[in-house]
């Protein structure tokens, strides 16, 4: 790292030479910073742009209607009214100009002036071009995580943040920022060594994204990647790749003393808040950006690509690992191997899992999605696992081949495992394989067991057939099990790579130091993640309403005098997480009025089919309940996807209580927060009269401890 | 009457477009540059260390594809000036891949720097963000011609070698120096909408890059590109920041 240092390092200048120098680059970084600004300025723009009334998905939209605004179209206008760059139906007010003509959408016209104006066309462009050359697996090591700043990092910049323009002398730099980031933050040892799981793949997601699209290009640049390669360019590169050492400095938050600590700061703060509200508002995550831009396409053939190894997975499932094993534990719970009642329980399990698995075990901001694809999954994802001191390594390549579509995972070998089994001091180890967030079945591949040893070699290749669009959005898990014939399976360690900012097509040999389970997010976490919304009505209807239909006979009159009925309304859910080819999710909602959880409380609406925008208009009725009750109770819808030949997959779900009660019933704590408690409390507050609200899904039912 | 280089950091512009200024040492890439942001001349040659930037704001002007005037945009210039001395190579071609555009200048009075052109020439390819960037050739110090070594047809046939414009410079008396730059920008704007406005229906990331797959961009490109000259009158020069005064002299 170091010596690359040198390469551009501009040492045989004097020193009036290299002030001269920083003040041409300083003054470069004044209006560098004033066009970040701005370019943040436009991209929010266009985000509210994209928010304001769009049509998500495929599902209950009029397909007379604009695309944009929503407004109706008229009948001739079919047909001609398409934009040709995201096959929306448009109407006239919604759409841009292009100079040669055509015309666009006003998002997609929004989106190529962005473009333009931002100068991304441009930095696309050489994005392109460098990913490529030598040094990358140096200047990966070093990345930040955020190409797109990266992305339109320039030379100038470089040289500022790095001291590489006056080594030696420090004292000579008015600004502190100028400090040598090298040493301070990324002392060459560190940097030399294996290279830590978290920095190690910074790299930028664009790059690679779009190199997908541009084979063509490609072979122009190979030819002159062909010609030798001049020293100077050398030069240039290298000195990229020293620079880089600096932004892990700023994103690596425990580090002392940020360098550049002012811009740094300002616009990762700016851009979390971005983020935040393009989560929390419009909900814009990768993917669902990714979804809403180019619609079907994208997401059918994700989808295509998962399914059939899902099938394949769901034979395979759990049980080529264990055997007898397997049998033992289901019959711990009863209902879990049943087939029939599948549906029926495996969900309330699952939402029990859910639950439980907070307790400092695997639940991560990730993992939302749950089935019961292997039963030995759920179970460690419940915590309910031999947990032993966490050591060793890991050695392991990823590749991505273009041509197939497919990700590989070349597991290669474990190094300096801890015993799983403790008594006997032995392990029994194999590897378990996710593309988070997904902790289906789909995206889990396991190797085989190796028996007794904390060395095991396994050289076997987990693939996955996923577009590259798709898998830059994903994080890889690698995790080690010892696999216990008779007891609990021990968990050894993982890794977790993001895979957005990681150069995959060169099979580069990686070996990473194993780590314990994350430590799961706190509870703003359970919304962090953007899983859509769900409408639903409240109304509680009191005694002196129902005492009014006099007709049903004393009896029943009497009884209903004991208390009024709770009406749950569900109305519709927006912008569920797809689930299903085509980008569609056949949903439905179950809801519980705890405490009791049992079947008397389980409500649920019907399947609302190929929509990520159901519209249930389903209520749920609870009677029998006095308005004081109400106060302790605590109503918990969750939404799923109906999946008919396995369990159904969570897709997001509702809190209802009063904050009150958290206190009162310790050990239950319903965290509802903000709108949950709102809402029910105007149905409390109001009764006889519905309570209106549209709450955010969480992406974890698990609470707060 | 130009705007102030101080108040220019305000991010009220549409485009940053950033060009570098390459060539031979004293061939007057500073000068050059100081013309057209300052619209002074200094005949003192201060050799420039490593590099340096000179900005500007002007308007430009898109045309649509029938040819009227479309929309006026306020473009912030950061023309980069290099050093041209051997010493800073290294720092110097570094910069070369965050330019847009590309200033390459020949002294006319020394065939030597006309030579070096085609080394320059090979830089850039090597360095820039594209093979084939915009790039106008400069032949500079026009203004001296009993000096004169390099004939205007050498050049000509260099450029058109290359499928780039020429053009014949002073620093001194400013002949030629906007219409120079304002063909780059032109080149430059052009490019960018080509990058972006094509509809990309199978490159979802990649649009900027699928244009590039559009011409055949293989090495040789450079060459086959068809000589064009952008037609000029769709640069309208604002009258406060473009409008250069009539070349005395």
């Amino acid at each position: 790292m170091l010596q690359t240092v040198e390469l551009i390092s501009l040492s045989f200048l004097t020193d009036s030479e290299r002030e001269l120098i920083l003040e041409v680059l300083r003054r470069d970084e004044e209006l560098r910073q004033a066009e970040e600004q701005r370019v943040r300025r436009l991209k929010a723009e266009l985000l509210e742009i994209k928010r304001k009334g769009a049509k998500r998905g495929s599902g209950s939209y009029s397909k007379q209607s604009c695309g944009r605004c929503q407004e109706p179209l008229g009948r001739l206008a079919t047909g001609s009214s398409q934009c040709h760059s995201c096959n929306h139906q448009v109407c006239r007010n919604c759409r841009g100009v292009c100079p040669n003509g055509s015309w666009v959408c006003s998002v997609c016209a929004k989106e190529a002036d962005l473009k333009k104006c931002t100068g991304d066309w441009f930095y696309d462009q050489r994005v392109n071009r460098f990913s490529d050359s030598p040094g990358h697996d140096i200047v990966r090591t070093s990345l930040r995580k955020r190409p797109e700043l990266r992305k339109r990092e320039t030379v100038g910049e470089l040289l500022l943040q790095n001291r590489v323009i006056s080594p030696s002398q420090p004292s000579r730099i008015p600004r502190p920022k100028l400090k040598d980031l090298a040493n301070e933050q990324a002392p060459p040892s560190e940097v030399s060594k294996a290279p830590d799981p978290q920095e190690q793949h910074q790299r930028s997601d664009t790059e690679s994204v779009e190199k997908t699209s541009l084979n063509s290009f490609k072979n122009g640049t190979e030819s002159s990647r062909g010609t030798p390669v001049l020293p100077r360019r050398e030069g240039v590169v290298e000195g990229r790749s020293t620079a880089r050492s600096s932004p892990v400095g700023s994103c690596v938050s425990s580090l002392p003393v940020p360098i550049r600590a002012d811009e740094a700061h300002s616009s990762s703060d700016a851009e979390a808040a971005l983020r935040h509200q393009g989560v929390s508002i419009s909900g814009i995550t990768p993917e669902e950006e990714a979804l809403f831009k180019r619609n079907p396409r994208r997401s059918l053939k994700t989808s295509e690509h998962c399914r059939p190894t899902s099938v394949l997975d769901l034979r395979g499932g759990g049980g080529d690992v264990t055997g007898t094993y397997m049998g033992d534990r289901s019959k711990s719970v009863p209902g879990l191997n049943v087939e029939e009642d599948e549906e029926e329980e495996d969900i309330d399990s699952l939402v029990e899992i859910h639950k439980r698995s907070t307790g400092g075990s695997t639940l991560s901001l990730r993992s939302s999605k749950r089935t019961l694809g292997s039963l030995l999954s759920v179970y460690s994802e419940a915590g309910d696992y031999v947990s032993v001191e966490v050591s060793g390594e890991i050695v392991f390549s990823l590749n991505y081949d273009e041509r197939t579509q497919t990700f590989s995972v070349l597991v290669k070998e474990c190094r300096g495992l801890a015993c799983g089994d403790t008594l006997r001091q032995r392990s029994n180890p194999y590897v378990k394989c996710y593309l988070l967030p997904d902790k289906s079945r789909q995206s889990k591949r396991k190797t085989t067991t190796k028996r007794n040893t904390v060395n095991p070699i396994y050289n076997e290749t987990l693939k996955y057939s996923i577009s590259q669009s798709q898998l830059l959005t994903r994080a890889l898990q690698l995790s080690v099990w010892h696999h216990d014939r008779l007891g609990r399976n021990a968990f050894l360690g993982e890794v977790d790579l993001p895979l957005d900012c990681r150069q995959l097509d060169s099979a580069h040999v990686e070996c990473v130091t194993l780590k314990g389970k994350a430590v799961p997010a706190t509870l703003s976490s359970a919304f962090a993640q953007y899983k859509g919304e769900l409408v639903i009505s409240l109304k509680y209807i009191s005694m002196r309403e129902s005492q009014t239909d006099k007709k049903k006979g004393w009896k029943k009159k009497k009884k209903k005098e004991e208390g009024g009925e709770l009406h749950v309304l569900i109305k519709e859910a927006k912008n569920l997480t797809a689930m299903k080819a085509g980008g569609t999710s056949d949903s439905f909602v179950k809801g519980y009025l705890l405490p009791c959880k049992t079947k008397a409380t389980k409500r649920k609406t019907p399947v609302v089919k190929k929509t990520v925008n159901p519209q249930y208009d389903h209520t749920f009725v609870y009677s029998d309940l006095r308005l004081e009750e109400l106060q302790n109770m605590c109503l918990e819808l969750t939404v799923w996807d109906r999946e008919a030949m396995s369990s159904n997959d969570f897709l997001g779900g509702v809190r209802l209580s009063s904050a009150a009660s958290m206190a009162q019933e310790e050990g239950t704590g319903w965290d509802s927060t903000g709108e949950e408690v709102c809402l029910w409390q105007t149905m409390m507050q109001y009764p006889d009269s519905w309570a209106e609200g549209t709450l955010p899904l969480r992406s974890s039912m698990a609470k707060n401890k | 009457m130009f705007c102030a280089v101080s108040t220019m950091t305000d991010g009220d512009y549409d485009y940053l477009i950033k060009l570098l200024a390459l060539g031979d040492s004293g061939v007057g890439k500073t000068t050059f540059l100081y013309r057209y942001t300052d619209n002074k001349f200094n005949p003192k040659f201060i050799t420039t260390v490593g590099i340096d930037f000179r900005e500007k704001r002007v308007v430009y002007t898109a045309t649509n594809s029938n040819g009227t005037t479309g929309k006026t945009f306020k473009v912030h210039l950061q023309l980069w000036d290099t050093a041209g001395q051997e010493r800073f190579r290294s720092l110097t071609t570094a910069f070369f891949r965050d330019a847009m555009g590309f200033l390459l200048m020949f002294d006319l009075t020394s065939q030597q720097s006309f030579l070096n052109v085609r080394n320059w020439m090979s830089q850039l390819q090597a360095n820039a963000y594209c093979e084939n960037p915009d790039i106008v050739l400069v032949g500079n110090k026009a203004d001296l011609a009993d000096q004169r070594e390099v004939q205007e047809k050498q050049a000509k046939e260099l450029a058109d070698k290359y499928g780039i414009p020429y053009f014949e410079t002073s620093a001194a008396t400013g002949s030629e120096v906007d219409k120079a730059v304002i063909t780059l920008l032109d080149l430059v704007m052009k490019r960018m909408e080509q990058c972006v406005d094509k509809p990309t229906q199978d490159a979802p990331n990649g649009d900027g890059a699928s244009k590039l797959a559009a011409p055949p961009s293989n090495e040789k490109s450079v060459h086959a590109r068809p000589n064009l000259l952008p037609p000029l009158p769709n640069l309208t020069p604002p009258p406060t920041t473009l409008a250069g005064p009539p070349p005395h002299g």
